[in-house]
């Protein structure tokens, strides 16, 4: 009985979200209107629901615990687990969405498809939590499949011609990501030892066949990883994320922040320590080719985000940097390497869709897009700003806040990696050191692109408050034609309601907590490292 | 002697009789005639290939008095059994999703021609897979070209004429080669009947003689049946005739025909010419190229293309090239994807071109496929059955594209100087294939910018099912039920194939040894 609970907080959402899409988009106009009132209630219980499913199996399933749902093919089922790694994500997640959720409704009241934007937001968290739940890498893939068809229509949402450019984009890049990851699975399947793709700790290679053909294998991996990279957005395959910031910003933050980009990563380190295993990796070419593509991502993506001027945009290149930050420590391949991927993949969460969260109560309330309007902003927000300066501070990676745990273990593993090679492999054993430095030289650049955000909102300076505030005290600025509607008046307050708040102060509290008190996380992540690694 | 074995032959009989019954009958008794011959086909094929697999060997049927090397003959085994079912499936879906369109593309007074042509194209092909007589082949291989270039034809709008002069050049080229190959190797074994022929080249093989005329064999009857069905260099035909015929023919053609030449080619291989000699003489590896070549061109051509039924035809010749690099494998595991994807492409193809009719009814009957944005609100299960064709040629798991894809690459795996190249060959051409299924796909769910729309007068249809829309643009009620049927029972098909695959696979792989 426990073991059927397994495959239900992805089959859930995944029913009640196509359930919600057949009812509401058939039957007359008027009549879907009436339906609406009741998506809200709808949409939290399904997903609170399946949260606390989901909290329910983190504490009750045991190791070993399996569900086949179906044979696809052979040896190749579909099959949950909830293994420690798994349950650090879907632990992450289950807190995420409820709250995403409640945003969600305040920021798209009014919108006029939002059974579809709902429905295909449930569908989202099935499939998320399936990928969290996969006990093979065919579950992965399958899932990972799946999210791609379930997050696109969320990019075509806004149906303009920026939309459709932008999915059409995700799909190619996503699709033909999945292409390259499939041929790991062969791969995997062939060369296992256990004659199928379940993950183990310690990878399932048949390492006497496999040495044989070490360098093909190799390649394959390195495929693999640019293929499930796409969604972890690595740097030749990392166009489409820019783009996607089109969707609406709960989709954004949600998606393109955490569980989209997450489960690239969380894929690749599946793949790296459960499938192919560190101990074929560690220390061959592809080890080093994946760190170097990771370095690069940072470089590239922390240069990008200081030269982008739109808000959305800019904290979409810091995600493509931080989302390499987890790639990097994984390439380490060593315990305390996945150990820092993970405190970095579930630090990063809280801060990126706070982050962004509070940029979409920026545009919800003000309409402004683009960082050089924010001049100001920051006194008539008090609340998001707040928030919006510890997830700054945090990303940058200034300690008491959760960052500073996630870069210092990075660094660590780096340093400690880098130690070991140089004993070991020789010349390229350098390259964990550079990482170090690619580390500093980050958080330089993400000082840069996020304070000026946060200090351009508290001390907008002088010109700028002569040119732009002194109009909207005689009360003639209505241009923005939104501000007219707030309540606060011209110098009120502007912070959005409290369903919009509350998740904002939630995340902030949480990377405070994480900052403060990691030792039990970081302790449970220990452990993952050493059993995996 | 039981009556089940009497079933490869009644329903060759039966699909011919019905054609020749049709010429004096009405076009509406003439479908009724010809869905009753498919439904009766499909019956009895499944009878068989149950009793196949019951007795899990197959069997010769003799046909008149002369015994073995003289007469002609039937045979029967669990993958001609499999095939015969699928085929007729696949086909009787296709007829009576298109049926509407049939009825209004076609001249009433030549409707009843149409079912002909159908019931020939059936009984052809069911003799192409039951044959066991290389000139019978022959013979049915002509029959089918000329049931194809009516089935083209028929419509007598736009294009269909050049279409099928097209396609009938080409095919009396294939068929020409197919006829020399044929000579060539009665006169070098003496022997038409598929048996005593490869016990015949078994001897020459032997004693090392005719090695050149052998080869030339291999070749020609290689490149006439490629040609028929439509490999790389040889498919310029394929998108004429696709792309502007009756859906039903488009649907039928290339989720048949094409195949049922391959299927020919297959089993000349195996029962003929000797698998391990085609082996040899490298002739696999040509195929392997041309099918590599194709998987990558096709696709290509079909980014190019806007019109989207050429698209859907050109992802044909990528898919076709698919098949032809499962044969150039040169192994069983390469044979059984080859023929895997073979049903996954008809079943999956023949879902494509009909759905496709379905959007293009309610998007004003035009060509490019940009006409389409919002289609697959206007024709929901259209749409949902243009997505799940468009997955599964893409590869998704779950639908039977996957397995294939599956099946291949785990095929290369046993392969390693092909290996690279295949696997590589199936990533590069699975992006292409996304790049121009999926945005068809965008296409049918993206809504125009509202003001676009709005000046066209169709707000109502951005917003949902569109009653108004759908009406504004075609001037007609909703979609009929059978429509909606074959669209489900295709995407079942779909679902079939790509869940439950292992008993098919394991049906391939005992037919494929029955066939030695």
């Amino acid at each position: 009985m426990n073991q059927v609970l397994l495959c239900v907080p992805a089959l859930l959402p995944l029913a009640g979200g196509m359930g919600l899409l057949c009812f509401g988009l058939f039957g007359r106009q008027a009549e879907r209107d009436r339906r609406e009132k009741g998506l809200f209630w709808y949409a939290a219980i399904i997903t609170l629901a399946n949260s606390l499913v989901l909290w329910w199996l983190i504490f009750r399933t045991g190791e070993g615990e399996r569900f086949v749902l179906f044979r696809l093919y052979g040896e190749l089922k579909v099959m949950f687990c909830l293994d420690k790694m798994g349950k650090v994500f879907a632990g992450m997640i289950s807190v995420l969405w409820p709250l995403a959720v409640l945003y969600s409704f305040e920021y798209m009241k009014g919108e006029k498809r939002n059974v579809t934007f709902f429905s295909y937001y449930l569908m989202t968290y099935g499939v998320t939590a399936g990928i969290a739940l996969s006990g093979n890498l065919m579950t992965l893939y399958l899932f990972y499949e799946l999210l791609t068809l379930a997050t696109f229509p969320l990019v075509l949402f806004p149906m303009t011609k920026e939309a459709r450019r932008a999915s059409r984009r995700y799909l190619y890049y996503s699709i033909g990501g999945a292409a390259f990851a499939f041929l790991g699975l062969v791969f995997v399947l062939t060369f296992s030892s256990t004659g199928n793709t379940v993950f183990l700790p310690g990878g399932i290679l048949d390492l006497g066949k496999a040495n044989a053909r070490k360098n093909t294998l190799l390649f394959i991996y390195l495929l693999a990883f640019f293929g499930f990279g796409v969604k972890a957005v690595v740097f030749p395959c990392h166009r489409w994320l820019p783009l996607a910031t089109v969707a609406p910003t709960p989709v954004t933050a949600l998606l393109h922040a955490v569980a989209v980009v997450k489960s690239g990563a969380f894929a690749i380190l599946r793949l790296t320590y459960f499938s192919f295993g560190t101990a074929f990796l560690r220390g061959s070419w592809a080890q080093w080719a994946v760190m170097a593509a990771a370095m690069a991502t940072i470089l590239y993506g922390s240069t990008m985000a200081v030269r982008e001027a739109h808000w959305k945009r800019r904290l979409a290149y810091s995600t493509i940097s931080n989302l390499s930050y987890i790639l990097m420590a994984s390439a380490m391949m060593s315990p305390l390497g996945l150990a820092a991927a993970l405190c970095h993949m579930v630090a990063h969460a809280f801060m990126k869709i706070c982050s962004f969260f509070c940029a979409g109560a920026v545009m919800h309330q003000t309409g402004k897009t683009y960082i050089y309007e924010l001049d100001g902003l920051g006194r008539r927000m008090p609340v998001t700003f707040g928030c919006l300066t510890v997830a700054s501070l945090s990303l940058i990676g200034i300690p008491v806040f959760a960052g500073f745990i996630s870069k210092w273990s990075i660094a660590g593993a780096a340093f400690h990696c880098g130690m070991e090679s140089l004993e070991s492999f020789g010349k390229w054993g350098v390259l964990p050191f550079a990482a170090v430095a690619v580390l500093l030289y980050s958080a330089l650049m993400t000082a840069m692109y996020m304070l000026t955000v946060v200090i351009r909102g508290y001390f907008p300076g002088r010109e700028s408050t002569s040119r732009k505030a002194l109009p909207s005290v005689s009360g003639t600025d209505l241009s923005e034609g939104q501000r007219e509607e707030q309540p606060g008046g011209q110098d009120g307050n502007l912070d959005p309601g409290w369903n919009m708040l509350l998740p904002l102060v939630v995340f902030a509290v949480v990377i405070l907590v994480l900052g403060l008190h990691s030792q039990p996380l970081t302790k449970l992540l220990t452990v993952i490292g050493g059993e995996a690694a | 002697m039981t009556l089940v074995q009497n079933f490869p032959f009644f329903s060759i009989i039966l699909a011919m009789f019905s054609g020749i019954l049709s010429s004096v009958l009405s076009g509406k008794q003439a479908r009724n005639l010809s869905l009753a011959a498919l439904v009766a086909t499909m019956v009895m094929s499944a009878a068989v290939l149950a009793y196949c697999l019951g007795a899990g060997e197959s069997y010769t049927y003799m046909m008149g008095h002369f015994p073995a090397p003289w007469g002609n003959e039937i045979r029967a085994g669990v993958l001609e059994g499999l095939t015969a079912l699928l085929f007729s499936m696949i086909m009787l879906l296709s007829v009576a999703g298109g049926m509407r369109y049939t009825f209004e593309d076609v001249e009433a007074s030549k409707v009843n021609l149409f079912f002909i042509m159908i019931d020939l194209m059936l009984s052809s092909l069911l003799a192409l897979i039951y044959t066991n007589d290389l000139f019978t082949a022959y013979v049915f291989v002509e029959i089918n070209t000329i049931a194809g270039c009516g089935l083209i034809m028929i419509r007598q709008k736009g294009r269909s004429f050049s279409a099928a002069i097209r396609y009938m050049i080409m095919s009396q080229l294939g068929s020409g080669l197919f006829l020399i190959g044929l000579t060539l190797l009665y006169d070098v074994t003496g022997h038409l009947l598929m048996s005593p022929a490869k016990a015949a080249v078994a001897a020459i093989e032997a004693a090392g003689s005719y090695e050149i005329p052998m080869l030339v064999i291999l070749a020609v009857i290689s490149v006439g049946l490629a040609i028929k069905s439509g490999l790389y260099p040889f498919h310029s035909w394929i998108p004429y005739t696709y792309g502007y015929a009756t859906p039903t023919a488009s649907a039928i053609l290339s989720g048949l025909v094409s195949k049922g030449y391959i299927f020919l080619l297959i089993k000349i291989f195996y029962r003929v010419l000797g698998q391990e000699n085609v082996i040899a003489s490298r002739m696999v590896n040509v195929l392997f190229l041309f099918g590599l070549a194709g998987m990558i061109m096709g696709s290509v051509h079909a980014i190019m293309e806007t019109d989207t039924r050429r698209m859907i035809a050109y992802s044909s010749v990528a898919q076709i090239g698919y098949i032809y690099m499962g044969i150039g494998l040169g192994t069983e595991n390469g044979m059984i994807a080859a023929v895997f994807h073979m049903f996954t492409h008809s079943a999956t193809k023949a879902l494509l071109f009909i759905s496709a009719v379905g959007l293009y009814e309610v998007s004003g009957e035009k060509k490019d496929f940009r006409s389409l944005r919002g289609a697959g609100y206007r024709n929901h299960l259209a749409g949902i059955g243009f997505t799940v064709g468009a997955l599964s040629m893409v590869g998704f798991p779950m639908l039977s594209g996957f397995i294939s894809k599956l099946l291949f690459a785990t095929a290369a795996l046993q392969t390693p100087h092909k290996m690279m190249l295949t696997l590589i060959g199936l990533a590069v051409s699975t992006v292409l294939n996304a790049i121009y299924f999926l945005r068809l796909v965008i296409t049918l769910y993206g809504r125009g910018e509202a003001s676009q729309l709005r000046a066209q007068g169709t707000e109502e249809g951005l917003f949902g099912t569109g009653e108004a829309s759908r009406e504004a643009f075609s001037g007609r009620k909703s979609a009929p039920t059978v429509f909606g049927g074959a669209i489900i029972c295709f995407i079942l098909l779909n679902l079939f194939l790509g869940l439950m695959s292992q008993p098919v696979v394991r049906a391939i792989a005992a037919g494929l040894a029955m066939f030695d």
